[in-house]
């Protein structure tokens, strides 16, 4: 990636389309470091018969319900995996590159095809002409039907006209939507048109209650209470789908079961054909068969839906805390193998459980099946609130502390309040909040509230400070806000700004709303609109039926932003040091020549060292991107309400490379600030500070904020008990959440090798005073072999 | 009346200075020149501008009030609060700017922050009398028990140290016994017997402050010549070691504070 770098900050030398070239693909490489499905996809050469089979389907059906209906028999059917000899529970799956999904790969959703899987398949020669052209013409069927392409194609035809009305320069979006094919250089708004059903969590403790019959009986009562004659294809469809469930899925393993000897689990597969689960084996069967077939990439509250099966086991002597810890890390170890990257959330704890004795038993299972397993998958997460019970604290803590980053916390004391606020819902609805993905909030079994693109606050202050234009590439991409000379006052400036995240956001709001529009148009997800309220009393799919449809947004660099504008204030308002146009002149030449305002700008005070000044104005930031996000509430339809989120995956780094020096000090194409975190490095107080900066942000402007910290191994071991207390008043003060990594030897590593990026480490010995990049290397390097020994 | 006196750092989040979380603030200007201090930007009570060995120009020391440094360390009360911690003046030696101290301390103890201060004990009594009604904690060093190695190594006689040491003890004074370890040096027997008589005497609980050598860079910052240039810091075994010889030399197991 250096080289890359070098040659693109060569800038003034190429032209633009070579400048276009470079920044592409630089993203690119960015980017592709991250898939998000981890088991390999089924090869074309496998699965051209059930391609053609699917196409065929799609096209015999007309109604959404019925279509879907068939093409899940035909697809479950052909792609359920075996069990293996280990495994304790029935149920895996494989993905292809085409097939039925709420979400696949982030972008993708309902009837998908990734082009891009094929293309590389046929560049291979043992390709024949025959299957070339089938393949060819199956590509061109789908390009015009699937569901991702038609919501991209719907939704651009309309933001299209936004253009015009600001005379951009949006020449070159492309006709149809392809992940990897998306010209994204600039287009931020564009590339993340990912018109998914993110994060839906089903409502599986109804399943448990009900078993299959059950399910099949509420039905079918519903749909007679019904007197819309036009929702009887859906019902009739979910009976259909349910028995297929039963005889096919269930069945299907009951029987390889048997057939391999497997006689415990072939005689729970057959209880839980038709009956509801009664003992904790069976239960977390079915729950995990279900999840798996209707194809969702986050698990959810596994602590509440078999804490009481748990209790009811132990209490008639019928397992050991033992077996049952057995039985969770054999599904741990499934979950890690058929999981999703950014996803596959399990939640444990939460203020509002019914009975939290027996969820805490089960909770303290996951806890410890996370801390031995150490993978990334499935994240753990725990809610925690005034009262919770010390044990599963502690026990958090000590999986935490052996460097796990699992389990995450959250605060319901304070989110439960927040969320109702945000979601406009009362607090027993809002106590239904849960992370999905990296970190955005949704409410189980009421909600779908997907986050379907990302929203670069930095680009939105770059074309404030361009009068519109990207600074990269010199291309018109939003409104006309002024010239920087005409700012007379702060404010000026801020409305600028304003204006041009406002235009951004209707695109990204519009967009979405038009997006969900064509999935609910087309994709029922039959399987999940069973286990979401109030599906099966309108007799309507997930979309069109739950009872809030809401969308959110996820933004990047918003402390880049605050910190930028804090700058701004202080430097060109308050001491007129200089002019916002020497400023903007700075940035352009991305610094060079421009030493002394460099460090003007980068001596500024910083997010994240509890100085109000800077962290004023980040509370500013962060309630204006969420308010300019609800501005679209009830607007669309499709759309409850709209929400920005804060959160953390690798986005900012590739955010960071096509977003040009912003006046926090940052340079070209240099990662973006993480989430809701300080900019790396940039917390020099230390971390009390660093707690009581973030405890500033208020969670009620935001659907989910996520804030990394690190702490040092010897915190949690040798330190436990202040750690606690750091915590402790952290979540008091009202942080909302806390994603906790050990500092490795890795990051001293980096430390030395890029000192502006860790300017807080502190080397911590009693009595004395010194940072770690101030050190020299012979003793960096003694204390990274010192904390390498502590680690071991 | 505000005195100022010169702060080279204020560290938040300290752990290791005294009970539950801390902040540090370290003064400027000691009256020891103890040959392995680990933080000898501290001998001279005024700024001090040095290019360390990585090339980066820092400054040591800002002429601050009282009230100002009061104003970094009042924002993490709530950590004070719920951990049981406060503030710890440390350096140098703070004890010789007893006006400020008396006065920072006072603000401190009006908002409930619990004070302690890190001192080794040679300036005379009446500085610390100027401030005693304030403290609520004594870290009280102890280098070197032979009273002409304690001159060769630190510059000063022992003796006004063990007097006033012993003066905090009659007016009982909560008191910690901080004894930094430097190997050849006092990690001897009659050194650790001397720790260990201390601690039976007057009831005084232990901390070990192993010697580590991270001061370095430091000391040739500051063009001064130091003596421990090749002596590696002491590792967890090393530590353990001392503890057992102390628990061998009969010290009261629960008067040993491990850091």
């Amino acid at each position: 990636m250096n080289t890359l770098l070098e040659r693109v900050t060569n800038y003034k030398d190429l032209s633009r389309e070579e400048k276009i070239k470079e920044l592409k693909e630089l993203e690119d490489r960015v980017v592709s470091m991250n898939p998000h499905h981890t088991k390999p996809l089924r090869s074309p050469a496998y699965e051209l018969e059930l391609c053609k089979k699917i196409t065929e389907t799609f096209q015999k059906y007309s109604h959404p319900a019925q279509r879907e209906l068939e093409i899940q028999k035909l697809l479950i059917t052909n792609r359920l995996d075996s069990i293996r000899s280990d495994d304790l529970f029935a149920g895996r799956f494989f993905d292809g590159f085409f097939g039925f999904m709420p979400e696949m790969s982030g972008s993708y959703v309902g009837y998908y095809f990734m082009e891009p899987y094929l293309d590389n398949y046929l560049k291979s020669d043992s390709v024949t002409e025959s299957e070339r052209k089938e393949w060819e013409r199956l590509r061109i069927f789908w390009r015009e039907n699937a569901t991702h392409n038609i919501a991209y194609r719907t939704a651009w035809n309309e933001i299209r006209q936004l253009k015009e009305k600001i005379n951009a320069e949006w020449n070159n979006i492309p006709e149809h939507y392809m992940l990897e094919d998306v010209s994204s250089v600039s287009f931020w708004f564009v590339k993340d048109t990912t018109n998914r059903v993110a994060g839906p969590y089903m409502n599986i403790k109804l399943l448990l209650e009900k078993g299959i019959k059950g399910l099949i009986d509420s039905v079918k009562n519903e749909w007679s209470k019904n007197p819309d004659t036009s929702t009887h294809i859906y019902y009739n469809s979910l009976v259909e789908l349910l028995e297929f469930f039963s005889n096919d899925v269930i069945g299907r393993y009951e029987k390889e079961a048997k057939e391999k000897n497997m006689d415990t689990l072939s005689s729970i597969l057959s209880k839980i054909k038709k009956d509801p689960p009664s003992t904790l084996y069976e239960a977390m069967q079915l729950a995990w068969l279900y999840i798996l077939v209707s194809r969702v990439l986050n698990i959810g509250r596994m602590d509440v839906w078999f804490g009481p099966f748990l209790a009811k086991d132990l209490k008639e002597n019928r397992i050991t805390l033992d077996d049952a810890q057995r039985l969770v890390d054999n599904l741990w170890k499934i979950m890690y193998e058929e999981g999703h990257n950014f996803n596959t959330r399990v939640i444990l704890g939460g203020k509002d459980r019914e009975d939290p004795h027996s969820a805490d038993m089960f909770a303290l299972l996951c806890i410890e099946a996370t801390r031995k397993a150490k993978r990334t998958r499935p994240q753990t997460t725990l809610r925690i609130y005034e009262g919770i019970s010390k044990e599963v604290l502690e026990k958090a803590y000590d999986a935490i502390g052996e460097g796990c980053t699992f389990p995450m916390i959250l605060n319901d004391e304070v989110n439960i309040p927040a969320v109702s606020k945000l979601f406009a819902v009362n607090e027993k609805e809002a106590a239904k909040y849960l992370p999905l993905g990296c970190g955005e909030f949704t409410l189980e079994g009421i909600n779908i509230c997907s986050p379907n693109s990302a929203f670069l606050l930095p680009k939105c202050l770059e074309y404030a400070l361009h009068n519109g234009k990207d600074a990269l590439t010199g291309l018109q991409m939003g409104p006309f806000t002024g010239n920087v000379e005409d700012f007379k006052s702060f404010e000026d400036l801020f409305n600028a700004y304003d204006k041009q995240a406002r235009f951004f956001m209707e695109i990204i709001a519009k967009k979405h709303a038009i997006g969900q529009k064509v999935v609910a148009e087309n994709c029922p997800f039959l399987f999940l609109s069973i286990l979401f309220d109030d599906c099966l009393k309108k007799g309507k799919g997930l979309l069109n039926g739950v009872r809030y449809l809401d969308g959110s947004t996820e933004t990047n660099g918003f402390v880049n932003v605050a910190d930028s504008l804090t700058a701004i204030k202080d430097l060109v308002y308050e001491k007129k040091k200089y002019s916002l146009k020497e400023i903007v002149k700075a940035l352009d030449s991305n610094f060079e020549g421009y030493d002394a305002l460099h460090k003007d700008l980068l001596s500024c005070p910083k997010f994240g060292n509890d100085d109000d000044r800077a962290d004023n104005m980040a509370v500013m930031v962060h309630n204006h991107v969420g308010s300019v996000a609800l501005e679209w509430k009830d607007k669309l339809p499709y759309l409850r309400r709209f929400y920005a989120t804060h959160v953390n995956n690798h986005a900012h780094i590739a955010f960071g490379a096509i977003t040009a020096a912003s006046p926090d000090g940052r340079k070209n194409h240099e990662p973006l600030a993480n989430g809701n975190n300080p900019t790396t490095g940039r917390d020099v107080n230390g971390t009390t500070a660093m707690l009581k900066s973030l405890a500033k942000i208020p969670a009620s402007s935001v659907a989910g904020m996520v804030q990394n910290m690190k702490f040092s191994f010897q915190m949690f071991y040798k330190y436990r008990e202040k750690t606690r207390s750091l915590l402790s008043v952290y979540f008091k003060l009202g942080g909302t959440q806390a994603m906790i990594t050990v500092v490795s030897p890795q990051d001293l590593k980096d430390a030395m090798e890029h000192p502006e990026r860790h300017q807080n480490l502190i080397v911590r010995v009693g009595g004395y005073s010194a940072r770690f990049v101030e050190l020299s290397r012979e003793l960096q390097i003694e204390i990274l072999n010192r904390t390498l020994n502590e680690c071991m | 009346m505000h005195v100022k006196t010169v702060i080279f750092d204020i560290q938040r989040n300290s752990f290791l200075d005294g009970p539950g979380i801390r902040t540090t603030v370290f003064l400027k200007g000691c009256c020891f020149r103890c040959k392995w201090c680990h933080n000898p930007e501290s001998f001279e009570p005024f700024p001090q501008t040095v290019t360390l060995p990585n090339g980066i120009k820092k400054t040591y020391g800002k002429e601050m009030t009282p009230q100002e440094v009061f104003d970094i360390v009042k924002q993490d009360k709530p950590f004070y609060d719920e951990s049981g911690g406060g503030v710890t003046l440390s350096g140098g030696e703070p004890a010789i700017f007893f006006d400020f101290v008396r006065e920072f301390f006072y603000l401190c103890s009006l908002n409930s922050i619990h004070t302690a201060i890190e001192t080794n004990g040679f300036p005379p009594w009446k500085n610390y009398e100027a401030f005693l009604d304030y403290t609520d904690l004594f870290l009280f060093d102890y280098k070197v028990s032979d009273p002409e190695a304690h001159k060769y190594w630190t510059l000063v006689d022992l003796n006004p140290v063990l007097e006033n040491l012993k003066r905090l003890v009659e007016i009982n004074k909560k008191i910690i016994l901080r004894c930094p370890v430097i190997p050849g040096v006092n990690d001897n027997d009659n050194h650790l017997s001397s720790i260990v008589e201390l601690s039976k005497t007057y009831r005084l609980p232990v901390q070990i402050m192993p010697f580590h050598s991270t001061a370095r860079d430091k000391w040739k910052a500051l063009g001064l010549v130091y003596q421990f240039e090749n002596l590696p810091s002491m590792t967890e075994e090393d530590v353990k070691k001392i503890i057992k010889r102390l628990k061998t030399l009969g010290i009261n197991d629960s008067y040993l504070i491990y850091c």
